[in-house]
């Protein structure tokens, strides 16, 4: 998977505030793991995604632009699961900033 | 026969009630083997990991079973069979591990109302439903209740809730720490002229049998216990069978039928030791008590077919298996200006049992309370509002905004058993041990669906009452209920022809074998049915002890 691309994507799923953006938290690892194991059975769907956004040169537009393009995307079931696992790599992982963000106390 | 071990009494399962019926038993002087499917778990043994455990099993569970080698089938209703794993959406899996469910439960201790016990006297017979009394009444109960509120360990505050039968007195220990939303929604009952109160827990709010208090943590239900604060039956009921010198508990035993001889009696059971040996190990006693709840307990009975009994024992009336019941949960969800939650756990603290009983033109009803904390990526799947974009800025705001300022209303309803909610061993699919597997099939009666609408209503009135900026309602769907709540299989009554036991859990046609656990229930309470397995346990022990 094109690296740039898929920080990219993630980066405009969950953007940085003060908190962390999805990539600043890892949610690359946790997707890199996640693709090899459980959800092996989605990775080429999810890389087909990156591969085709990358071709549309996405890490190289403005944020707008790349909000714009994925709303075209919005249901498409490739990017459907990647929004759940983006989510479970940002709020499920232990000790997650996500969770003094939200108010989560473990 | 050199490796036939002999007991006076073996209990299947080392659950909820298990280790009850195990500890007052070995009391009494009595050689006990208890056989538990699942492991000891210490608290490290027990992940904390927010996509596999008994609140949220996406990937897995943090007990057993092992995800392979265990699979079961559920019939989907247009009849084809789907073999799931133990995590997935329709195995029904209750925690397999040494204290079963109530290690990792949310630990709601509630009592059954003495209506719950006289369903079909108040509301008759609806079609194809197999409603019924309990042989039993909550006054019969009630001093079982007492004892597992205080042999186990409850917090709460007797006398609050005013629909609750006569008791002999109140909690053991305090109820758990006020919060904000129990203000608020007590507010808004009080508006709405019903009557609300904090839930009892089986959790210790002060230093309890020398065990800790709860320090408010966010991993409570669907985890273990950091300073061992929640009560189950592994730390309360294990160590006392245990210190007798009495009882020997033997974990990851799969059994896989119970013995009978020539007249059909009971001798024995025979197990696997989970280490992939392919030899069996066979224990003899003088009394067999099943006890590895509804789904469990009915494929033992099912498994342990006989030339007297073909069918199953206990099952010459085709009702072992039936009458599967757990508790559909209808709810609405709030968003609230201001922050409702203060994220210290359980975080359920406010309840009504005013819609149990007395709704026009519904039958039965059940309990609403305000729900447990939730974890974060549950929250961010299940809690935003219908509008919220599923990404992007907006989804993130939404998290940050809405977390500490969301509330659902949700409970659980008291259940329309139907026939066709079964237990059954499924023809083909084997599991690890090439034995059947559990094949479920049905699914809860339409009138369980008419209630949950109902109860959905009052949720959601509840919280407007509350001044919520927004309510929104929880989708209600017709599956097959069961899960951790699970019920029914192994019903009591008094006539054999359509019940599995007698009112002590007695398997009609055998003097030594006993069902003890949720199973027995003929209807399951509009309540978590913890507690009133755990008094049955209580009181259906002294019945087996003069047995031995």
């Amino acid at each position: 998977m094109d690296q740039q691309t898929l920080i990219a994507v993630l980066d405009r799923i969950i953007p940085a505030d003060d908190f962390p953006s999805a990539s600043q938290a890892g949610v690359q690892n946790y997707l890199a793991h996640i693709l090899a194991r459980e959800q092996r059975h989605n990775a080429a769907m999810i890389e087909g995604l990156i591969a085709e956004l990358a071709a549309k040169n996405f890490a190289q537009r403005s944020a707008d632009a790349q909000d714009a393009l994925l709303k075209e995307y919005e249901t498409a079931s490739a990017f459907l699961q990647l929004i759940e696992l983006v989510m479970e790599g940002y709020y499920a992982a232990s000790d997650a900033p996500a969770w003094r963000m939200i108010g989560f106390r473990p | 026969m050199s490796n036939v071990e002999k007991y006076d009494a073996i209990i299947v399962g080392a659950g909820a009630a298990g280790l009850i019926v195990a500890a007052l038993l070995a009391e009494t002087g009595k050689q006990i083997l208890i056989l538990e499917r699942g492991r000891k778990l210490t608290f490290d043994q027990v992940p904390r990991d927010h996509l596999r455990n008994h609140r949220y099993a996406l990937y897995g569970h943090n007990t057993g079973p092992a995800l392979d080698g265990h699979p079961r089938v559920r019939l989907s209703a247009n009849g084809r069979p789907l073999q799931l794993a133990p995590h997935e959406n329709g195995y029904h899996n209750n925690a397999m591990t040494v204290g079963g469910g109530t290690r990792v439960y949310g630990a709601m201790a509630w009592r059954f109302l003495p209506n719950d016990f006289r369903m079909a006297s108040l509301y008759g017979v609806p079609q194809d439903s197999s409603m019924t009394d309990w042989p039993i009444s909550y006054d019969d109960l009630e001093p079982f209740y007492d004892e597992a509120e205080w042999q186990i360990g409850c917090c709460g505050l007797a006398g609050e809730n005013k629909f609750e039968g006569p008791r002999k007195r109140g909690y053991p220990m305090p109820p758990l720490r006020e919060n904000p939303a129990r203000r608020v929604m007590r507010g808004a009952a009080e508006k709405l002229g019903w009557s609300a109160f904090q839930p009892p827990f089986l959790i210790n709010t002060q230093t309890y049998h020398r065990r800790a208090a709860c320090p408010g943590c966010g991993h409570c239900v669907g985890f273990a216990c950091p300073v061992d604060a929640k009560n189950g039956t592994h730390n309360t009921m294990l160590p006392r069978a245990l210190a007798t010198g009495r009882c020997t508990l033997v974990t990851e035993a799969f059994v896989e039928r119970i013995l009978t001889d020539a007249r059909g009696v009971a001798t024995g059971v025979s197990y696997f030791v989970d280490d992939n040996s392919p030899t069996s190990t066979q224990a003899i006693a003088k009394v067999i008590v099943v006890s590895a709840g509804a789904i469990e307990s009915a494929r033992l009975l099912l498994a342990s077919a006989s030339a007297r009994e073909p069918h199953g024992l206990g099952n010459n009336h085709d009702i072992v298996g039936r009458n599967l019941q757990g508790h559909y949960y209808p709810g609405a969800q709030a968003r609230f200006a201001d922050p409702i939650l203060d994220h210290i756990g359980p975080g359920v603290s406010v309840a009504t049992c005013q819609f149990n009983h007395g709704n026009p033109n519904i039958i039965g009803g059940g309990m609403l309370a305000n729900d447990f904390l939730r974890l974060p990526i549950v929250f961010n799947r299940t809690g935003l509002p219908p509008d919220t974009p599923r990404w992007g800025m907006a989804n993130k705001r939404a998290m940050r905004e809405l977390y500490s300022r969301s509330l659902t209303i949700t409970g659980p309803v008291h259940e329309i058993p139907t026939p066709d909610a079964r237990v059954t061993l499924d023809p083909n699919v084997r599991d690890k041990f090439g034995r059947r597997v559990i094949r479920l099939s049905g699914q809860v009666h339409l009138e369980t669906i008419r209630t949950a609408h109902f109860m959905r209503d009052r949720a959601a009135e509840w919280l407007r009452a509350a001044g919520a900026l927004e309510v929104w309602q929880n989708p209600i769907t017709r599956y097959l209920s069961g899960g951790q709540h699970q019920a029914g299989t192994c019903r009591m009554g008094v006539d054999p022809k359509n019940s599995v036991t007698d009112s002590f859990g007695r398997v009609h046609g055998h003097e030594n074998l006993f069902i003890c656990d949720g199973s027995l229930h003929p209807t399951n309470g509009g309540f978590n049915p913890v507690l009133t397995i755990m008094a049955l346990a209580f009181r259906n022990a002294r019945h087996i002890a003069l047995s031995l």
